[in-house]
């Protein structure tokens, strides 16, 4: 509850406390329901994208929603995460054969290097369009 | 001379219109001064905060904000100007305050709140200006007595300044609708 001094005191800018799982429900009009109703309310919302960024950080820092990475560059990359580092090890151990041994062609050499440039250039892109590959992180509901 | 404290108070209390407020109307102005005051004066504010706000919370504070001004569209307001006291810096110079405003009918609570640094609002409120007793229409222990919730988008004159405290000031101000 806010106090009169506070309300007072208020002006942009001015610290205040968080958005909670509380003001998430009265805004969605289920403070009252049972939970079942209330995490139903909460999915439909998130389904429909339709609440705001504090409201989901209120939910997810209660442990009512999870970030899920689902499709796009980022949550392909999360999904295959072995795979690629297997991709990984395998090309440096590639390169370093190709470097040391006699009997690699230089074809194999530039093959060999450019797989292992290959997840450090998707790394790149991935730091520098982060937003734009982070659209495909969606919250879902922990029950 | 503007009358202030408890006969100001007694004033407000005494508003015809405070009983057309409805139950409905009621909940909207428990929000507005407590948990969710902040939601809705960031949206009225337009501050970057509310930019990131979604249709649930937006259309929240839209439902708030119309039946708060519902209620207070039902107040004929005060019979006789009386003196409100604010905390805050200077009105803004195009005199307009986006979101609702509170006071409180008491000088020595607000002066009481006040740090010594802060500058507080001595807000000359004409007769017939609707202004909410809060009190006179929510039940709760945590209110402070004598708080009043002024319109939103209301205008304020500055009329003149004084020092107070260690670096506060007090700024004599008239309120004027829009």
């Amino acid at each position: 509850m806010s106090s009169l001094e506070q309300r007072m005191r208020w002006r942009p800018g001015e610290a205040h406390p968080p958005l909670d799982v509380d003001d998430v429900l009265v805004m969605l009009g289920v403070d009252d329901r049972p939970e079942s109703e209330q995490r139903d309310a909460v999915d439909d919302a998130l389904t429909r994208g339709t609440l705001g960024a504090p409201s989901v950080a209120a939910l997810r820092a209660a442990g009512w929603i999870e970030m899920r990475r689902r499709g796009g560059v980022r949550g392909t990359l999360h999904a295959w995460e072995p795979l690629v580092a297997l991709v990984l090890i395998s090309m440096l151990a590639l390169v370093v054969w190709a470097i040391w041994s006699d009997d690699a062609s230089p074809l194999l050499r530039v093959v060999a290097t450019l797989g292992l440039a290959l997840p450090v250039i998707v790394h790149v892109l991935v730091a520098r369009y982060s937003a734009w590959f982070d659209r495909d992180v969606v919250p879902r509901t922990r029950r | 001379m503007a009358i202030e404290g408890r006969r100001a108070l007694d004033l407000l209390a005494a508003d015809p219109g405070l009983a057309g407020i409805t139950p409905h109307e009621r909940v909207a102005l428990a929000e507005i001064t407590g948990n969710r005051f902040w939601l809705v004066q960031q949206v009225l504010w337009d501050t970057p905060e509310a930019q990131h706000y979604g249709a649930v919370e937006r259309d929240f504070v839209e439902d708030v904000v119309e039946r708060v001004d519902a209620a207070m569209s039902r107040l004929e307001g005060p019979t006789e100007a009386l003196v409100i006291y604010h905390l805050g810096p200077a009105p803004p110079e195009t005199g307009q305050v986006p979101g609702y405003l509170s006071g409180v009918v008491y000088r020595d609570i607000a002066l009481e709140l006040a740090r010594p640094s802060d500058d507080v609002w001595q807000v000359l409120v004409p007769a017939r200006s609707r202004i909410l007793l809060v009190g006179a229409v929510l039940d709760s222990a945590l209110l402070t007595p004598g708080e009043v919730l002024i319109p939103r988008g209301s205008r304020f004159i500055l009329d003149s300044v004084s020092e107070r405290g260690a670096d506060g000031r007090l700024f004599s101000v008239e309120l004027r609708f829009t």
